[in-house]
């Protein structure tokens, strides 16, 4: 090979690594709240944002976590069912439930029961505390479990839908109720509707 | 003379339209209005009250006066009584779509007992979004 279809090929293969580069979209950050969000078939993060916001405000507007004695409610995390074709964490929407009932004022959560034993397992572990030899128990503060009063529970629901031949309607559903754990009834129920219309050849899995 | 004022004339609507800055409505001190969202939307009151015993809520009542349908940007900003903004969901940007002439209601509950003011920012989602500050999520 001779040193100028040498060079040539080199600088062939620089130019085209070089537009390959150029052509890779760059990673950016997106900043909340802007105009710009990307809209996705799936459940995204804003989608949780939306649904958890809607609950909150109506909870609050329902007058259902109002109590007139001065004491907080306690709630526990019951069961939220992903009932969609994607496999997601409930939490995400539970947490930001949580952290803005938190802040209300109104509501605080047990992490110490649960359906499925304690979400925070170190509630339990500190009660063997007072076993160990290991351990200063002047220092170990008898627990006396706070015993929720409310429950919330529900359930996200995804329907496909084919329209005009190559769009699909996907609609998700977020239903929860907040129960009244020393009757069993429902004290408040409320359901947020996201629906999202695109490419039939899109996935919302 | 007659060339002068229509070069004055000229400048002041020239002014005028470049304006971008958001308006304050001097009748709802609360309310701050992009330059955009400023030509269609008619303000009909501004509510407020309180949920849940002691979390200030805060509502506008408002329509689009254009022919055409809009998009609303929308977000409400807490404060507690040392001016700092308290976070939470209810402080989110949010999009409400507005038909000609059909009053809308937006209103929301303050995230914390410690809000004692708020401030509601309507903007036109094409505002360039330094004209629109950013907001908190939760």
């Amino acid at each position: 090979m001779s040193p100028r279809n040498t060079l040539i090929k080199a600088l062939a293969l620089t130019t085209v690594l070089g537009l390959a580069a150029g052509c890779t979209p760059q990673t950016r950050l997106l900043p909340q709240g802007g105009v710009d969000q990307p809209v996705t078939m799936g459940l995204s993060g804003s989608d949780f944002a939306q649904a958890a916001s809607d609950a909150v405000q109506s909870m609050l507007t329902s007058g259902a976590v109002d109590r007139t004695d001065g004491k907080k409610n306690i709630m526990v995390v019951s069961t939220v069912l992903n009932d969609t074709m994607q496999r997601i964490d409930t939490d995400q929407l539970v947490k930001k439930i949580r952290v803005d009932l938190l802040r209300s004022g109104k509501v605080l959560t047990t992490t110490a029961i649960g359906l499925n034993g304690a979400e925070d397992k170190m509630t339990q572990a500190y009660a063997e505390l007072s076993q160990s030899r290991k351990v200063d128990r002047s220092t170990v503060v008898r627990q006396r479990l706070a015993a929720p009063n409310m429950s919330l529970s529900g359930k996200i629901i995804q329907r496909n839908n084919r329209v005009d031949g190559n769009k699909q309607l996907v609609e998700y559903y977020f239903q929860l109720t907040l129960t009244d754990l020393s009757n069993g009834l429902a004290i408040w129920e409320d359901e947020t509707p996201i629906r999202k219309l695109g490419s039939a050849k899109g996935t919302s899995w | 003379m007659q060339i002068r004022i229509g070069v004055l004339a000229t400048a002041a609507l020239a002014l005028w339209g470049c304006q971008t800055q958001p308006q304050q409505p001097t009748q709802y001190p609360q309310l701050q209005i992009g330059p955009r969202a400023q030509s269609y939307l008619q303000i009909e009151a501004v509510q407020e009250g309180y949920a849940s015993s002691n979390l200030l809520r805060a509502g506008v009542r408002l329509y689009n006066r254009s022919s055409q349908e809009q998009t609303l940007r929308y977000r409400f900003s807490w404060f507690d009584a040392n001016g700092f903004e308290l976070k939470g969901m209810a402080g989110r940007w949010e999009q409400q779509p507005l038909r000609p002439a059909e009053p809308v209601m937006i209103d929301r509950v303050a995230p914390s007992p410690k809000a004692v003011s708020y401030r509601i920012q309507l903007f036109d989602p094409r505002t360039p979004v330094a004209n629109s500050t950013q907001g908190i999520d939760g």
